[in-house]
C-alpha cells in the first residue's frame, strides 16, 4: 500500500430496521448497534492527529435517540457489568461515559466534532445508488432527510456528502448544491477518465460541486494512479479489531482538498468497482427497482395533489423509506406503502392502521420530515369547467386540406360561446408544442418516428402519441367529451373513449370510399376499415350535408345518431383580408380552386375551356391548387393548345387566393366527388357568381339560377353553356353572387354553426350522464 | 357469425383470413369483434375495478364507487395509454431495462396490424450521441428480440461515451418495426484514455453563467431530476 495513501472510514453497521413490529428482535439490534458504537467512539477518541473521515448514515442519529435503545442500552450495560472480570474493567469505564453522556450517543459523537477528532459524512438514508432513483422526490427524501437529521443531531450544517458507491450521474450535483453541500466523492476510475483539461487530483461539476477521488480497500490493489495521493475508503466493521486496520493509514485531510484548486470537468456516471464490470446493484436486486420507480411516483402524485396537513403524508414517506432497507436483501416489501397511498389518493380515511404503522415506524418524526421534505401548498384547487377535446391531425399553420381550417373555426367559435377547448394535434415545424391562441389551448404532439415514410404506420404512431399524451391532459385538466374530426384520429378517439368512458362525438368530412369512388388497394380497405371503427364507436355523427348523410350511412355500420351541420364561412373576415394585388390587372378570368386529384374534375373544366376558345372568346381560366395530378393537367393543357388561356398555379397563399376569388368573373367547381366544397361558401363571399356542379355538397349550397348554376358533372357542354351566359349576362352574374352571399350569411354562419355543435355536445352529455345513473 | 368469429380469433386467426372464411368484409368482422369486445370489456373491467376496490379498502365502498372513477383517481395500470419504459446503467457497458406496456393497447395493436401469434418485443437501442433525437437522425441502432412474456432485460455490449435511447416496440408482418414507447435517454461513462475527448466549452460557458440550460446529456434526459426547478433552490 502506497504510503501517501489517507484513509476515510465507512463503518460496516448493523442495519436497524425501521419498522420495529419485533420487540424482542429489536432490543437484540439496539444491543448490537450500540456495541458497535462505542467501538468507534472509543477508536475515535484515542485517535490523536488529523481528524478522520468517517461517512455516517444520521438515520442512526435517530435510532440512538429513542427511548427503547437507551433501555437496551442499559440492560446490556448491565448484564456485561455481572460478566467476567477481565471484561469488567472496561464495561465500568464505558458505563460512566454513558452516564457522562446522558445516555446519548449523539453527545459523544457532538463531542468528538467539537474536539476535532472527527469530520462526519451524511449518506443518504437508504443505501440504493442516488443515481438509480426517478424522481425529484426520490432524491429529495435521501438527501434532505438525511442532512436534516445531521442538523438536527450533530447542530452543525455539513461540508460533505457520501453518495453510496460514490455513484454519481450529472444532476446530482444540483441536488446536493441545494443542501449547501461543498463536495462528496467520486471513484478515482471514474476521475481518472472525466473530460478535463488539467489534473488537479479534485474535479467540479459545471454547478460548482467539488467531486474527491476514492478508491476502495478490497485487498487488491488496482488503482490506476498508484503514485496519486488517493484517499482509500476502509469499510470497518466495529467487532473490536477495527483499530489495528485503521491505524496503517493517516487520515484524509478531506478539508484540505475541498480548499485546493479543482478543475473543471465533464464528468460522467461511475461508481466504485466499475472497472471490475460488477453490476452496480445485483441483477437480482435491479429487478425490484421498478417498484421503487412507482413508489416514487405514488410519492411525487401525493406530495403534489395532497393539502400540508393530510394526515398520512409523512407515513408515507416512512414507509417509503422502510421499504427500501429491505432491497439489500433483494426483498421489497410494499404492501404497508401502497395500503397507505390508496388511502391518500382515494381521500377514504384508515385511522386505524395509520396509528398503527405509526406505532412500529415513527422513527424519523412529523417535526423532522416537515422540516427536510416541506409540503408544498398545494395547488388552488382548479376551478375546472368541462372541456372538449378536439383531435384533428391537421391545425393551422399545417393546413393540408379543409379539415385544418375547419377544425379551427369551429374550435374558435366554440370559446366564444364560452366553451373550454383542447385541441389535439401532430406537431409541425413552425408551431409551438403548446399554445393558446384565441382562447383554444392546442397541444402539437409528434410521434415517434415523425418522418416515417408509411402512411398507415405514421398513423398508428400519432395516435400512440395522441393517446399517451391525452393520458396526462385528462389528469390535469376536466375532459368530458372527445370530438373526432376523419379517420386519421380514429385509434386515439376509440381507445380514448374506451379507457376513460368519455363521449365521443365525431365529424366525418370525407370517406376513403367516396375519395376513389370505390375501395380498391389494400390501403384503402384499411382506411374504410378505421372509418367503420369510428363511426361504430361514436355517440353522435355529425356529417355537413345531406348527401354525406345517405354515403355514410350506405357505407356504415353503426347505431349512433347522425346529424347534418353544413360547414361554415367567415364572410366578414374573408373580404377583410383580400388583397388586390393579384388577378386585377388581369384578363378576365373565370377561378376554380382545388386539390389536383381526378374527383375535383378539372379536366372537365379543361374540356370547356378548349370550347370556349374555339367559340373565339377572350376568356382565361386561373386554376390553383397543389396535388399529385398538378403536372399531369398542365401537360394536359399543352397538349390542347391552351396555354395562353389555361393557367394552374400550384399552390397558393389565403392572400393571393381571396385576391383571385374578389377579381374574378365566376368561381366554378368541377368536382365529380364532393363533399361539402367549403370552398364554394367562400367564393360566395366575394358575392362571385358560383358554377358547380350537380353532387354531393355543392348542390346543397348552390340552388340552381338562384344562388349560382349547376351543371352536370363530367359534362364539358353543359359547363360551357352556363359560362357563356354568364359572359354574356353580367348582371346575372352579380344577381346570383348577391343572393349567393345572403345565402351563405344566413345559413353558414360559424356562429349557428357553433351553436349547433354545442347542442350536439349538450345532448351527448346528457345521454352519457343518463345511462351512467342507471 | 359472431360464435364463429370468436372462436377462430381465440385460434389467433386473423381478420382478413376470418372474413374470407365467412365470406364477409374486415370490415363486418372488425365490427362484430369490437362490439363483442366492448360487450365482454365492459363487464371485465367492472368486475375488474371491483376487485381493487376491494382490496383496497374492504367493504366501504357503495355501489356507486364502483361505477364512478373520476379520471383524477383512475388508476394507471390497463389504461392504454400509460405505458412505461425505463433504461439505467448496471455496469458502465450494460444496462437494464424494465418496460410496462398495457395489455389492452398490446391487443389493440395485434387486431390493428393483424398479427396473428405472440410476437416477440424489439428493443431497438438507438445511438444519439451529440444529436437532439428526432426518432430518425441516430447515428445507429441495434436491435434485440425478447420473448413478449419478458417485462425487463439485461443489455450488454454499449460502447463507451455514447448517449443511447431505446425503443420498445414490435415488428409487423411486413417486416417494419412499430414503436411502442421511448425511454429516457442516458449517457454511458467513458473509461479508456482512447476514448474521444469533447471540448469543454459548453461546460464553461454554463460556469460561467453565459449559459441557462445544461446542455449536456442530462438535458435530454427524461428522468423528472434534471429538470428540478432551479428556482426552488435554497
Amino acid at each position: 500500500m502506497n504510503a501517501r495513501h489517507s484513509v476515510m472510514i465507512l463503518p460496516q453497521f448493523h442495519e436497524v430496521l425501521m419498522d420495529m413490529e419485533d420487540r424482542n428482535h429489536c432490543e437484540e439490534s439496539y444491543s448490537i448497534l450500540f456495541k458497535e458504537n462505542i467501538n468507534l467512539i472509543n477508536l475515535l477518541n484515542e485517535h490523536d492527529g488529523d481528524p478522520i473521515p468517517v461517512i455516517m448514515n444520521p438515520l442512526l442519529f435517530c435510532f440512538v435517540s429513542t427511548d427503547e435503545f437507551k433501555t437496551a442500552a442499559d440492560s446490556f450495560l448491565h448484564s456485561m457489568l455481572r460478566g467476567e472480570q477481565a471484561e469488567k474493567e472496561k464495561w465500568i469505564h464505558v458505563y460512566s461515559q454513558w452516564m457522562m453522556w446522558n445516555k446519548d450517543l449523539t453527545a459523544a459523537y457532538t463531542k468528538l466534532l467539537e474536539d476535532g477528532k472527527v469530520i462526519l459524512v451524511p449518506t443518504s438514508v437508504n443505501s440504493l445508488p442516488l443515481t438509480h432513483y426517478r424522481t425529484s422526490r426520490g432524491l429529495e427524501i435521501q438527501i434532505k432527510v438525511s442532512i436534516e437529521c445531521f442538523k438536527r443531531y450533530m447542530g452543525v450544517r455539513p461540508e460533505f456528502f457520501w453518495l453510496p458507491q460514490a455513484a454519481y450521474l450529472p444532476g446530482l450535483d444540483l441536488y446536493l448544491l441545494a443542501e449547501g453541500i461543498e463536495a462528496s466523492f467520486i471513484s478515482s476510475f471514474s476521475y481518472t477518465f472525466s473530460e478535463k483539461e488539467e489534473e488537479a487530483g479534485v474535479v467540479r461539476s459545471p454547478r460548482g460541486l467539488k467531486l474527491i477521488p476514492v478508491i476502495v480497500r478490497d485487498g487488491v490493489e488496482r488503482g490506476n494512479r498508484e503514485d496519486s495521493e488517493d484517499i482509500v475508503l476502509l469499510p470497518v466493521k466495529l467487532d473490536g479489531n477495527e483499530m489495528e486496520k485503521v491505524k496503517e493509514f493517516p487520515p484524509s485531510s478531506i478539508r484540505r482538498r475541498l480548499n485546493a484548486p479543482s478543475t473543471l470537468a465533464r464528468i460522467g456516471f461511475g461508481y466504485l468497482g466499475m472497472e471490475s464490470l460488477a453490476p452496480i446493484i445485483e441483477d437480482e436486486a435491479m429487478k425490484k427497482l421498478r417498484k421503487v420507480h412507482q413508489m416514487e411516483d405514488t410519492l411525487e402524485k401525493v406530495s403534489s395533489n395532497l393539502e400540508k396537513n393530510s394526515p398520512g403524508i409523512h407515513q408515507l414517506t416512512r414507509e417509503f423509506i422502510s421499504a427500501l432497507q429491505g432491497l439489500n436483501e433483494s426483498r421489497l416489501e410494499q404492501s404497508h406503502f401502497n395500503r397507505i397511498a390508496s388511502h391518500l389518493l382515494d381521500g377514504t380515511e384508515d385511522d386505524h392502521f395509520l396509528h398503527h404503522r405509526k406505532n412500529v415506524n415513527s422513527i424519523l418524526s412529523d417535526d423532522l420530515l416537515d422540516a427536510g421534505l416541506p409540503v408544498k401548498d398545494a395547488r388552488s384547487p382548479l376551478e375546472n369547467e368541462g372541456a372538449v377535446l378536439i383531435l384533428s391531425w391537421e391545425y393551422p399553420p399545417n393546413i393540408v386540406g379543409g379539415l385544418s381550417r375547419h377544425v379551427y373555426d369551429l374550435a374558435n367559435n366554440l370559446v366564444r360561446k364560452g366553451r373550454k377547448v383542447h385541441v389535439l394535434t401532430a406537431r409541425s415545424k413552425d408551431a409551438p408544442p403548446f399554445e393558446t391562441v384565441e382562447g383554444v389551448t392546442i397541444h402539437r404532439v409528434h410521434p415517434l418516428h415523425p418522418y416515417e415514410e408509411n402512411f398507415f404506420k405514421w398513423v398508428f404512431d400519432l395516435n400512440q402519441s395522441f393517446v399517451q399524451y391525452a393520458h396526462e391532459l385528462i389528469s390535469q385538466e376536466k375532459i368530458t367529451h372527445i370530438h373526432a374530426h376523419d379517420w386519421i384520429v380514429s385509434t386515439s378517439a376509440t381507445k380514448l373513449k374506451e379507457y376513460y368512458s368519455l363521449p365521443l362525438i365525431t365529424t366525418i368530412h370525407a370517406t376513403e370510399h367516396g375519395r376513389n369512388q370505390g375501395i380498391y388497394t389494400e390501403l384503402q380497405q384499411k382506411i374504410h376499415n378505421e372509418e367503420q371503427l369510428l363511426t361504430a364507436a361514436s355517440d353522435h355523427v355529425i356529417v355537413c350535408s345531406e348527401h354525406m348523410k345517405e354515403e355514410v350511412k350506405s357505407l356504415f355500420t353503426f347505431d349512433a345518431p347522425m346529424a347534418v351541420i353544413p360547414n361554415g364561412v367567415e364572410l366578414e373576415r374573408l373580404e377583410q383580408s383580400a388583397g388586390n394585388q393579384f388577378g386585377k390587372d388581369h384578363p378576365p378570368y373565370f377561378f376554380s380552386i382545388g386539390r389536383m386529384v381526378h374527383e375535383k374534375g378539372f379536366n372537365t373544366l379543361i374540356r370547356a375551356a378548349s370550347i370556349l376558345k374555339d367559340e373565339g372568346q377572350k376568356v382565361s381560366f386561373i386554376i390553383a391548387g397543389k396535388g399529385p395530378m398538378l403536372e399531369y393537367y398542365r401537360q394536359q393543357v399543352r397538349n390542347e393548345g391552351l396555354e395562353d388561356i389555361v393557367i394552374f398555379t400550384g399552390f397558393i397563399t389565403d392572400e393571393k387566393r381571396n385576391s383571385y376569388l374578389k377579381n374574378c368573373l365566376a368561381v366554378i367547381f368541377p368536382s365529380l366527388y364532393e363533399p361539402f366544397g367549403i370552398v364554394a361558401l367562400e367564393a360566395m363571399a366575394f358575392k362571385k357568381a358560383v358554377v358547380a356542379s350537380d353532387t354531393g355538397g355543392l348542390k346543397s349550397i348552390v340552388k340552381h339560377e338562384h344562388t349560382g348554376l349547376l351543371f352536370q358533372p363530367d359534362d364539358e357542354s353543359n359547363l360551357y353553356s352556363h359560362l357563356q351566359s354568364l359572359l354574356n349576362h353580367p348582371e346575372k352574374s352579380r344577381r346570383l353572387g348577391e343572393v349567393g352571399f345572403r345565402m351563405a350569411q344566413s345559413m353558414f354562419s360559424w356562429e349557428r354553426i357553433a351553436d349547433q355543435t354545442i347542442h350536439i355536445y349538450e345532448d351527448v352529455l346528457l345521454q352519457a350522464k343518463v345511462e351512467g345513473l342507471r | 357469425m359472431l360464435n364463429e368469429i370468436i372462436k377462430m380469433r381465440e385460434q389467433g386467426i386473423s381478420f382478413r383470413k376470418i372474413a374470407k372464411e365467412l365470406e364477409t368484409t374486415v370490415g363486418k368482422v372488425q365490427y362484430q369483434w369490437v362490439k363483442y369486445q366492448k360487450m365482454m370489456g365492459n363487464s371485465e373491467a367492472q368486475s375488474g375495478e371491483t376487485k381493487t376496490v376491494m382490496k383496497q379498502t374492504g367493504k366501504r365502498m357503495g355501489r356507486i364507487k364502483k361505477k364512478y372513477s373520476p379520471s383524477g383517481t383512475r388508476k394507471s395500470n390497463g389504461i392504454p395509454g400509460v405505458h412505461d419504459f425505463t433504461i439505467t446503467y448496471s455496469t458502465g457497458s450494460r444496462i437494464y431495462c424494465y418496460w410496462t406496456i398495457s395489455k389492452a393497447w398490446m391487443d389493440h395493436m395485434k387486431a390493428h396490424f393483424d398479427l396473428e401469434a405472440a410476437s416477440p418485443f424489439v428493443l431497438r437501442l438507438y445511438d444519439i450521441t451529440s444529436i437532439t433525437f428526432n426518432g430518425h437522425n441516430q447515428h445507429s441502432y441495434m436491435d434485440s428480440y425478447v420473448p413478449h412474456s419478458e417485462s425487463d432485460w439485461f443489455l450488454n455490449g454499449l460502447k463507451e461515451n455514447r448517449s443511447y435511447c431505446m425503443d420498445i416496440g414490435i415488428r409487423i408482418p411486413s417486416g417494419e418495426f412499430v414503436a411502442i414507447k421511448r425511454s429516457n435517454v442516458i449517457h454511458t461513462p467513458r473509461y479508456t484514455r482512447e476514448s474521444e475527448f469533447h471540448s469543454l466549452k459548453e461546460l464553461k460557458e454554463f460556469e460561467q453563467g453565459r449559459m441557462k440550460e445544461p446542455k449536456w446529456v442530462e438535458h435530454v434526459s427524461t428522468y423528472s431530476y434534471y429538470v428540478m426547478n432551479q428556482g426552488d433552490k435554497t
